[in-house]
This record gives structure tokens, C-alpha cells and sequence, in this order.
């Protein structure tokens, strides 16, 4: 299966909100849909599932229109959705009627997800005594219930420990690896490049980045160096280099424990491996600069503070 | 339709299950039993009619007065003792002079001041049909002083009668008398229509504004608990909408059904019993029941749209109140009109209301069920009524949409239905 959105534009009252959105996901690859607050990322989600009509622009399923109804799909919101006041199992039996499911095929297929999630002894107590962790499994559970064809986390991890992030982790992998088409929205990049292939940055409801999480990083990361000195601290060596190395490189970044640096030559890396030797500077560590997630997605986004 | 089936059964369910949903209909229900079926069991003519009770404590529930009451009569034309059949519970003392019985009044007797007692009065007799009341403080329901007036009136026909060589029997037989009558309505009885007609609007009332607003409280809580994310993505707001004002619908006219059943039947079967006497309550026409069904149901229906679309507006459980504010002043103002106009159901304000979808619930049923109305009027306010509700349903449903998605503060109707527009929806 592949979904496409082809530039969607949508407004509320008079303000355009999404401007031309296109990106794809295939099933079996994760997409990172990536963006700040009020991006434009909740917005596009409910463009494509239909809750809201584009002004223009279409989302396809392998190249047709793309008819929500037609999908069992799971979608895990940011807010977590589900009612406080009423019994795990049967709120969970209830959505997954709507989303075409049999009254006894739900209630088993969510049982068996509470077990699998270690909640089981909670299906017939009201969702607001349980731990925020557990409300979180609940959410998940409710998500993957009607065996979703396309599944759709917002945050997922938020509110997790360390043993319970583990255990999504593993069933978010397996659904990856079950071929399920799947779009991850996180702010904890660390889980992006974890499971995503692709990602997708939206600011101000634009595209801003998108491709494929290791062409990304190796097209951040051409021609920078990493470079950390036993003898200078960063801030000395950042002096240092600008004085002394102007030709060769120039100081890309500076962080906490080594520099980034950009060659501004031909044959940077070994200009610059011959000079440090020749020069006073003991180093700690050098070699080629692979930016994380985060540094793209500050460099994207992070417009303003 | 599926899904639709799925929440109108979700929500009904939400409704019929819950404690206090069971405990209102079956404590209602089983008391309206209980009490209507006593007379079967137990003798309760006294409760109405009195009979089974003696003079003497027919004349103390007449003159429950058991305070002290001073007399000052110098023509001797009224004694304590007569006074104290006439009041057989309070304490009856002469007093010698017009100013010792206002002393008295005042301040109190020797034993009225040992015992403490505070309810003082007396009467100062100035002539065969003349006296002065005096009061210590008077209450609001003193009936003492009109008492004593029939008293000395009795006493005063008689004397001139008997001086007048005529028997005092014979004029009390003639005077007396009864008159034996019948009425045979037979059209529309709005003296006995009234009382369950009136009856009726308010069951109304409290469904309208108590149920009505549960369903705006059911779509803000799913707003509040962002459960609306889930449901939005799963199903069409059209299910959503209409299953919940359908169940609420359902549910309410279930309940009100079963406790009128089980009073009506209850009475039904008990009728004898009771000697007809709560006909005027209990024996609804047919006609009146179905006309508020029809009526009640439409009517219902309409609000509860309204206070759907008006719940998916706000965010917070607690701006429900604020927000549905201006639509309960109009049903309350439909409801205080009909009460007002219920004596008056075929005036022109009764007419001009029974067409207006907002106020025709109450103001046809009262007509139909006390008026004289014709059956095109009837036909002609339920098609209104009725397009009136697929009007609101179906714009609702595009302000629900819109609405249910955003968060933050109370959003205005017309921004609503502005953005409702543009997504084309």
C-alpha cells in the first residue's frame, strides 16, 4: 500500500493552515511525521483521514482516491481519546464496532491486547483509576485492536516508563515488520530514528523536509568533521581553528564535548589531519560528522525560539 | 446506519444502565403502585371525605386554635362555655372590663404567664351583631376572629328569630338544603382536562431541560476526554450526533413511559377502589397521551439537537450551563406562556405559539388536549415541526462536525456555522 498526499491546502476561518503538503508512506516503512507545536501536523492527519476536506489537494491510496471508511485504521491521537469514566474493555469494544468490528470478535481481539500489554486484570475497571502508563497501554491496545491496515501514533511513548516504553517499542517494530502502513509523530527523535525510514518536517504547514532519514543525514553531514582536543576546550579549540585553520575549515557548530566542522576545500579532511598534526593541538577524537535527528530537526523548524 | 445503530446503542445503554437512571424509574414507578393501590387494602375515606370522623373532632380540626382567648361581654349574650364548644381546645377566661381584656392580650393572665403561653386573644362583645377582635400576634392563617364572627352571627339569628315566634330549625332545613346536579360534558372537560394536561408540560419541562442537557454534556465530556479524536476518525459525525440525541430520546420516553404505565395502570386497576376520585389526574384520554407523545417526542427531539450542537461548542463540561443558557430561557418562556395561556388554549397567543416549531410542543398539546383545534392545524404544526427538526439535524451535524474538533473557549454559533460551511461538509 502507498499513501500519498498531493499538495493539500486547507483554511480555517479566512487562514490557510496547510500549504501544499505532499509527502508518501508505504507500508512496511515508517514515516516520521515531524514538526513543532501547531505545525500543521493534527491538521494534515485529519485531512487524510477524512475528518476534514482539503480546499484543494488529494490524498491517494496506491494512486485511487482514498477512502477512509474502506481501511480499518488505528489512530492513536496526541491527547489521549477515550472516556474516564467507562470500563477499559467495554469503551474498547465499543470503538472497535464502529471501526467495523463484531461485538464478541472486539472483545477478544482487545482482551488478548490488555494481556499482551500486561493489562489484563484491568479490562473491567474505569479508565480514570489507572496509572497515566496504564491509560497509555489502554490507548495503544484501543489503536491495534481492529488489526489496523494503516496506524497512526501521535506521541506514543509520552507518559511511559523505561520497561513499558520497551514493550511498545517492540510491538511498534513488529507492526512495521508486519507490513502495516504506519505514520509515527513524535518529539522524542531518539524513537524517530529508531522505526521511521523516511521523514517528513512540516513548519507553518509546509514542507520543510522529507527523504529518507539516512540520505538526510548523510547529505547534513557531507563534508563536516568532528573534532575534540585533550588540551583546549571546545570554545578554545573553536578559537583555535578560526585563527589558525581559516583555509581548510570553518567552525559549523559547537557542542558540548566536540566542534563541527565544515571543509571549505577540496580535500578537507586531509588538509586538516596534516595541520593538526603539525600544529599544538593533542586530539581527542576526529571524524566525519553524522548529524542526529534533532540537529536537522533544529535546523528545520527552529525558526524561531 | 451501522454505526449509527452502534452509538444509539452505546449511548441508550449509557443511559438505561446507570444507578440513578434505574433507581428514579423503578422507585417512581413502584410508588405510584404503592400509593395508588392503598385503597385496596386499607379504608381511606376519612384521608378525603371526613366521614368517618365525630363531630367533636371534626369541630377540633375546624378550630385547631389552642391558645387563650379572653371574653368581655356585658350584655352576657355570649358565654365562656359556649365559646369554649366553639373552641374546644383553647382556654376560654372572662375578663372584667374592655381594658383588662387588652391587658390581658397584652401581657397575659396569671396562669397564661405561669405557663408561658403566647397565643393570646379576645373578643369584646359590643352588641347582638357587633364585636371587637383583639390579637397578640396575629398569624398569617388566624381564622380565631372569623370564627367568632359565624358564631355570633348564628347566635344573633336565632335570638331574632326565636323573638320573632319563628323556628330556627325550620329556616336552618330550608337554607340548608342542597341542590343535586349533574354535568354532562360532552365535548373537551377542561376543568378535569386541567390538571393532568398541566400535569404532563411539566414531565415535559423536566425532560426537555434535564435530558436535553445531559446530551450536551455527553458530547462535551467526549470533547474534554479528546475521546472525539477516536470517534471522529472511526465514525461520521451524522452517527454521532443523531445516535446520541436518538438514545437520549429513547431513554428519557422510556422512562417517563414505564412510570406512567405503571401509574396509569395501577389506577386503572385500582379505580374502584378510589371511587373515581383521581380521575382527574390518572384517567388520561387517549387522545391527550398520544397528542403528548407525538408532540412531547418532536419536541424533545428538536431541543436535543440544539443542545448537541450547543455541547460540541464548548470544551469544558462546565461551560454547558453558560453556553446553553438563551436556548432553556426559550423553552422556559414557551413553558410559562402555555402554563399562563392553559385557561385560555384557543386565545391568539396560544395559536400564533402552537405553529412555532420551538414553542408548538407545548402550546399544541395543550390545545389539543384542552382546546378546540381542528385537525389541519394539528397536521400543519407537526409538518413544521417536523421540517423544522430536519433543518436543525442537518445543519447541526456540519456545526457538530466543526465544532467537536476545536478546543479552547465557547465558540460563537455563527463562527461555527461560518466554518461549517467552508468545509464544505
Amino acid at each position: 500500500m502507498r499513501l500519498e498526499a498531493r499538495g493539500l491546502r486547507k483554511s480555517f476561518g479566512g487562514k490557510e493552515v496547510l500549504h501544499g503538503i505532499s509527502f508518501q508512506v508505504e507500508s512496511g516503512r515508517a514515516l516520521g511525521l515531524l514538526g513543532r507545536n501547531g505545525a500543521g501536523k493534527t491538521t494534515t492527519i485529519r485531512v487524510m483521514m477524512d475528518v476534514f476536506r482539503a480546499d484543494s489537494g488529494e490524498v491517494l491510496m496506491d494512486g485511487k482516491k482514498f477512502e477512509p471508511r474502506k481501511y480499518k485504521i488505528g489512530y492513536l491521537p496526541e491527547e489521549r481519546g477515550l472516556y474516564p469514566q467507562k470500563k477499559v474493555l467495554d469503551q474498547m469494544v465499543y470503538l472497535a464496532q464502529l471501526r467495523g468490528m463484531g461485538a464478541r470478535e472486539a472483545r477478544k481481539s482487545g482482551m488478548s491486547w490488555l494481556e499482551r500489554l500486561g493489562i489484563g486484570e484491568y479490562a473491567g475497571r474505569k479508565l480514570e483509576t489507572l496509572s497515566k502508563g496504564n491509560q497509555q497501554k489502554v490507548q495503544l491496545a484501543q489503536t491495534l485492536i481492529c488489526d489496523p491496515d494503516i496506524i497512526i501514533l501521535d506521541e506514543p511513548f509520552s507518559g511511559l516508563d523505561p520497561v513499558n516504553s520497551q514493550i511498545l517499542r517492540d510491538v511498534v517494530r513488529e507492526q512495521i515488520g508486519l507490513g502495516r502502513l504506519v505514520i509515527f509523530s513524535s518529539h522524542q527523535m531518539g524513537y524517530v530514528e529508531e522505526f521511521c525510514e523516511n521523514i517528513v518536517i512540516i513548519n507553518h504547514g509546509e514542507i520543510v523536509l522529507d527523504g529518507k532519514l539516512a540520505d538526510i543525514k548523510k547529505e547534513y553531514g557531507r563534508n563536516r568533521l568532528t573534532l575534540s582536543a585533550l588540551n583546549y576546550t571546545t570554545e578554545e579549540l573553536a578559537a583555535r581553528m578560526e585563527a589558525g585553520f581559516g583555509g581548510i575549515v570553518k567552525v559549523d557548530q559547537i557542542k558540548k564535548r566536540y566542534l563541527v566542522l565544515e571543509g571549505l576545500c577540496k580535500d578537507a579532511k586531509k588538509k586538516l589531519l596534516e595541520a593538526l598534526a603539525a600544529s599544538d593541538i593533542d586530539v581527542e577524537q576526529t571524524g566525519c560528522y553524522e548529524p542526529s535527528l534533532n540537529d536537522i530537526f533544529v535546523m528545520k523548524a527552529g525558526d524561531e525560539a | 446506519m451501522r454505526q449509527f445503530g452502534i452509538v444509539w446503542k452505546h449511548e441508550f445503554l449509557g443511559y438505561v444502565r446507570s444507578k440513578s437512571y434505574v433507581g428514579i424509574t423503578v422507585g417512581f414507578a413502584l410508588l405510584f403502585v404503592v400509593l395508588l393501590s392503598l385503597p385496596a387494602f386499607l379504608n381511606l375515606q376519612g384521608l378525603f371525605s371526613g366521614g368517618g370522623e365525630t363531630a367533636e373532632t371534626m369541630e377540633t380540626a375546624r378550630n385547631p386554635y389552642d391558645g387563650t382567648i379572653y371574653l368581655w361581654d356585658e350584655s352576657e349574650q355570649v358565654t365562656t362555655e359556649a365559646l369554649e364548644a366553639v373552641y374546644p381546645r383553647a382556654r376560654v377566661a372572662e375578663a372584667g372590663s374592655e381594658e383588662e381584656l387588652r391587658a390581658f392580650v397584652e401581657d397575659g393572665d396569671g396562669q397564661s404567664r405561669e405557663s408561658g403561653e403566647e397565643a393570646r386573644c379576645g373578643f369584646v362583645v359590643t352588641g347582638p351583631s357587633s364585636y371587637r377582635y383583639y390579637v397578640k400576634n396575629r398569624s398569617f392563617t388566624d381564622s380565631v376572629g372569623d370564627t367568632f364572627e359565624s358564631f355570633l352571627s348564628m347566635l344573633y339569628r336565632r335570638t331574632e328569630l326565636f323573638a320573632r315566634g319563628i323556628d330556627a330549625g325550620t329556616v336552618d332545613e330550608v337554607y340548608g338544603t342542597p341542590v343535586e346536579s349533574e354535568t354532562i360534558v360532552l365535548g373537551k372537560d377542561s376543568v378535569s382536562n386541567y390538571l393532568y394536561t398541566y400535569l404532563l408540560i411539566f414531565v415535559l419541562y423536566f425532560m426537555i431541560l434535564i435530558y436535553g442537557n445531559s446530551v450536551a454534556v455527553s458530547v462535551a465530556q467526549e470533547k474534554s476526554s479528546r475521546a472525539m479524536e477516536v470517534l471522529v476518525t472511526s465514525t461520521s459525525s451524522n452517527s454521532l450526533i443523531f445516535g446520541k440525541v436518538l438514545a437520549g430520546t429513547a431513554a428519557s420516553f422510556l422512562q417517563v413511559g414505564v412510570i406512567l404505565a405503571a401509574a396509569l395502570a395501577s389506577y386503572g386497576v385500582n379505580r374502584g377502589a378510589w371511587n373515581g376520585m383521581l380521575d382527574f389526574v390518572f384517567h388520561i384520554p387517549g387522545t391527550v397521551l398520544l397528542s403528548f407523545a407525538v408532540f412531547g417526542v418532536l419536541g424533545y427531539i428538536l431541543y436535543a439537537f440544539c443542545y448537541g450542537v450547543l455541547g460540541a461548542l464548548v470544551s469544558k463540561t462546565e461551560d454547558v450551563s453558560r453556553i446553553s443558557g438563551p436556548l432553556m430561557f426559550i423553552y422556559i418562556v414557551s413553558f410559562l406562556v402555555t402554563m399562563f395561556q392553559m385557561t385560555n388554549s384557543d386565545g391568539i397567543l396560544m395559536k400564533v405559539f402552537s405553529f412555532i416549531p420551538f414553542t408548538s410542543p407545548n402550546a399544541m398539546f395543550v390545545r389539543v388536549a384542552m382546546g378546540n383545534v381542528a385537525a389541519w392545524e394539528v397536521a400543519l404544526s407537526l409538518v413544521i415541526l417536523a421540517a423544522s427538526i430536519v433543518v436543525i439535524a442537518v445543519g447541526g451535524a456540519r456545526i457538530y462536525r466543526m465544532g467537536t474538533l476545536m478546543y479552547g473557549n465557547p465558540i460563537k454559533l455563527s463562527r461555527a456555522f461560518k466554518m461549517s460551511r467552508e468545509n464544505n461538509r
